[in-house]
């Protein structure tokens, strides 16, 4: 069993990391294999939105998303980790989020795989954020499983917070409690898309 | 099996009321035993935040909340549906949402139903009232299934959007298929508050 967490955060070691680590050690011990991916130093653009993906199911730019694209459809489980930069997800998030359009054909697909989500916030923007990356998971037929939201400024500063720190290494432990269930959505019944009444009637 | 559809609009017999018959009927169709609860003309009072309901799961307000209570707890799945009012869901919505706080006791709470939308608007805000259904289904631990949302003027220009009325039938079975899994979160992980670094460290 595998589970992935990503970082979103342009700082190494910042708070979304310390938190992606305690859950992933939590994951960890309870006998997963894991690994966390930071989006730092890495070169990922932006969707193209030039829907070469919906023939294929596979991006055409080759960047080092898809390296992450391998990541995402061998876990079983994915924990997506952001800070909250103007009051909802970093932009690296949301340039992850939007590439991942691509995986849509079922056999590269993120269906069933397990949904954590870590944010972390200076002030305000931590609900948006959440709601966001939960209707992100469900609509992907993920299965969302909870969310840790925390307020630190500085690097290192959830590090003081230790009902959080217990929170998330139990977030780690309810994934691999839920990967190990193998539950299946009935994908057969779950078209997209989930909006009517515009291009489609 | 129970699937409940609540009808957050205060009108009888409008779209959002097509649309839940649409899913209850495919998930009676599939076996299901269905009932349609409508806001309108009940007295739904709004929670008073006197955390009365701590530690007892039952709501001091004497209103017809407490029949819906009653029904949302003997229900094996349930369908929020709501028109868009100023770009979000309905007060009425709301309401019941928010007097479901008392449903967070060990006896008595909404851990494991199945949990549909539906969402009906004529102008903006389906999307924001999809987040906040999806994030109040999964902090309160039900399982979500997929949610329907459509732009429509008049029932009868819904019942001529072909595949927006699949699309519901599809989600009544899904509710039907979801339930019949039996799907239990593990229990030992338990989730909120709802962040950290605030009066929770």
């Amino acid at each position: 069993m595998k589970i992935l967490a990503i970082s979103c955060s342009p700082r190494s070691q910042g708070n979304t990391e310390i938190l992606l680590n305690e859950a992933l050690q939590g994951a960890q011990q309870d006998g997963a294999e894991v690994e966390l991916y930071s989006v730092v130093g890495k070169n990922i653009a932006p969707c193209l939105a030039c829907r070469a993906c919906v023939e294929e199911g596979v991006c055409v730019q080759k960047d080092d998303m898809q390296d992450l694209f391998d990541k995402m459809l061998e876990a079983d489980g994915i924990i997506l980790g952001t800070p909250v930069h103007v009051y909802t997800m970093a932009s690296q998030c949301k340039t992850i989020m939007e590439r991942t359009t691509s995986l849509r054909n079922p056999e590269r697909s993120l269906a069933n795989k397990v949904g954590g989500i870590v944010v972390t916030a200076g002030s305000l923007g931590c609900i948006g954020a959440v709601k966001d990356l939960y209707f992100y998971m469900a609509t992907r037929r993920m299965l969302p499983v909870n969310y840790i939201a925390a307020y630190g400024l500085n690097k290192g500063d959830v590090k003081s917070l230790e009902q959080c720190l217990k929170a998330t290494r139990n977030l780690g432990r309810l994934m691999v409690a839920v990967v190990k269930m193998n539950f299946r959505y009935p994908l057969e019944l779950m078209g997209m898309p989930i909006g009517y009444g515009t291009w489609t009637k | 099996m129970k699937i409940l559809g609540i009808s957050g609009s205060p009108r009888k017999e409008g779209n959002t009321v097509t649309m839940l018959n649409e899913a209850l009927g495919a998930a009676q169709s599939d076996g299901a035993e269905v009932e349609l609860y409508s806001v309108s003309g009940k007295n739904l009072q709004p929670c008073d935040g006197c955390w009365g309901c701590r530690g007892t799961g039952e709501c001091h307000i004497q209103d017809d909340m407490q029949e819906l209570y009653e029904k949302m707890l003997g229900a094996d799945g349930i369908i929020f549906g709501t028109p868009i009012y100023f770009w979000g869901m309905t007060a009425q919505a709301k309401t019941v949402m928010d007097r479901t706080i008392a449903l967070g006791h060990p006896e008595r709470n909404l851990a494991n139903k199945v949990a549909g939308v539906v969402a009906v608007c004529g102008s903006l805000g389906l999307v924001d009232a999809l987040k906040d259904f999806s994030y109040y289904i999964i902090q309160r631990r039900m399982l979500p299934a997929f949610q329907v949302s459509a732009y429509a003027g008049s029932p009868d220009e819904l019942k001529k959007m072909e595949k927006c009325m699949q699309a519901l039938k599809d989600l009544g079975r899904q509710m039907v298929a979801l339930v019949k899994m039996d799907f239990k979160y593990p229990a030992e992980f338990v989730r909120g508050p709802g962040a950290f670094g605030t009066h929770t460290k």
